[in-house]
């Protein structure tokens, strides 16, 4: 590859002191720069008659100078979904280049400038958006600059955005939407976090490219390809932050219709209040389960069993009522009133339950949930066995077993949120 | 959530700012089940909020569950006045 780059270099140097634009093709393996008067008719036509669409001149330019099959495969993939992307918002950005961030404008003169690997890359990469390039020696060079040009539009947005998992997720889908045809992309999305680096450098070089470019660049076509670069890396990655925007508030709607008498629009109330229904589902869940799992204790025949027990039991249900009474707004039953609430006795008994035990030794997060205590400030772990003790090391796993185990029971309820057990009733 | 508030004016602005929100997505993502998503790994907060749905309607669909089996158990077994009372209460 660099040994392709540097005869191109060579050979770029006497015809870019003309001072005119400079048009790089690759010509089989090897870069022949033409001065692009000869490029000029066929896609000026299109320049004037679509006004600095960029992305429809070039896709125009492509038909008429790839001659290689290969070429036209991979870049026309990757350039329609990009400019399927890039070509509505070329109208805004495009009127000033100046303006805009650095990295797209210089790179149209460096397509095989070797000075730094990656800077090149990335040069050769922009730089054969404007120009044509033929030459299957140039796809692994251009796979890695398009990925780095797509790692600078996504690190940006990471910057941004400032949360590393979501410049992650919203890379990989960034990559996805690219459309790589090439085999190298899965191996280069990998290293998306790491091009941090790699980008601040590429923007030292950019600015010295700048320089060169504004030099040797008077054409107005050649500042529309760098704007049109420019504005291209920034449309995908204002895409790419906007699809992730879009589906974070298309969840928090869904979110939002899910969790009743949620009124609020604002995505930090919506998260809260999804915490807490969440919590008090959990629970209700729990304490569904329970009861249904203590139910077929009071069978006739269970007496026999539940008789060292049954005052336990029987005053394990008041607590867990009693829990009930104490559960959030969510619940839409009303606690009768009828119902006895004798939580002292009941502790005691409790106690000599290894489902006491367990369930007080289990942290109680929700003492400050204002469900549990819509009295605020009446506290419903000591008088609740520690049914309603639905902490986050209770999970779907065994850990159930711990809070529900009931010695001597021929029931076991255990109550996996997410799972339906049928007990052997 | 008073922390929540009081760190807010702290910044300075009531505004709502991402870290918040982060925070928020990874109390949640601790509430589901691990089952769900890899535990304690970074999770891209639309997977969490997904994920989150899913397991509504899920803990949802299991309430529904549990009230025919309660109210089952309710119907067929004979238990006390005050044991049919709380199961009664559960299935409002």
């Amino acid at each position: 590859m660099d040994g392709n780059a540097r005869p191109a270099a060579n050979q770029k140097k006497p015809v870019v002191t003309d001072g005119d634009l400079v048009e790089l093709l690759w010509h089989n393996g090897s870069v022949v720069a033409q001065p692009q008067a000869n490029q000029r008719p066929t896609p000026s036509d299109h320049l004037g008659s679509s006004g600095l669409t960029g992305g429809e001149e070039t896709a125009a330019w492509f038909p008429d100078t790839l001659d290689d099959a290969l070429e036209k495969d991979l870049y026309t993939q990757l350039w329609y979904s990009t400019i399927a992307d890039a070509a509505p918002h070329q109208g805004d950005t495009l009127p000033d280049p100046s303006s805009q961030p650095p990295p797209p404008p210089p790179e149209l003169a460096h397509p095989a400038r070797p000075a730094a690997g990656s800077s090149g890359v990335e040069s050769s990469w922009a730089g054969d958006i404007c120009s044509t390039f033929c030459g299957s020696n140039q796809v692994p060079m251009m796979l890695e600059g398009v990925n780095r040009g797509k790692d600078l539009a996504l690190q940006s947005e990471v910057a941004r955005g400032g949360g590393a998992h979501d410049g992650a997720g919203t890379s990989s889908s960034g990559g996805s939407g690219s459309n790589y045809g090439g085999s190298g992309m899965p191996s280069d999305s990998g290293h998306i976090q790491k091009t941090k680096g790699r980008c601040r450098d590429d923007s030292d070089s950019r600015s010295e490219d700048a320089e060169y470019e504004a030099t040797e660049e008077t054409k107005s076509s050649s500042r529309r390809c760098g704007t049109k670069r420019r504005t291209r890396a920034a449309e995908v990655h204002n895409l790419s932050e906007r699809r992730r925007r879009d589906r974070i508030n298309e969840k928090m709607r869904a979110l939002q219709e899910l969790i009743p008498h949620c009124n609020k629009t604002d995505k930090a109330s919506i998260l809260d209040e999804t915490i807490e229904y969440l919590k008090s589902l959990q629970m209700q869940v729990q304490i569904m389960w329970m009861t249904s799992g203590m139910a077929p204790m009071m069978f006739p025949g269970a007496h026999q069993f539940m008789s060292p027990m049954a005052l336990g039991m029987n005053s394990a249900c008041i607590p867990v009522a009693q829990g009930l009474n104490q559960m959030p707004r969510y619940m839409t039953h009303p606690l009768p009133n009828h119902i006895p609430l004798s939580p002292s006795p009941a502790m005691n008994p409790m106690n000599s339950l290894n489902v006491t035990n367990q369930m007080q030794n289990v942290h109680l997060r929700e003492a400050s949930n204002h469900f549990l205590h819509p009295d605020s400030g009446q506290t419903v772990v000591p008088q609740v066995p520690g049914a309603l003790v639905y902490g986050p090391e209770i999970s779907p796993s065994e850990q159930h077993n711990r809070t529900l185990e009931v010695p001597a029971s021929t029931v076991v309820p255990t109550s996996r949120a997410g799972q339906l057990h049928t007990y052997g009733v | 959530m008073s922390s929540r508030r009081s760190r807010s004016r702290q910044s300075g602005s009531s505004r709502i700012t991402e870290e918040q929100i982060s925070e928020l997505v990874s109390k949640l993502q601790d509430l589901l089940p691990e089952a769900r998503l890899q535990s304690n790994a970074r999770v891209p907060s639309a997977r969490v909020l997904q994920e989150t749905c899913n397991y509504i309607r899920s803990l949802h669909q299991e309430v529904d569950d549990l009230s025919v089996r309660l109210s089952e158990l309710l119907e067929t077994s004979d238990m006390s006045s005050a044991q049919a009372a709380i199961i009664r209460s559960l299935l409002m």
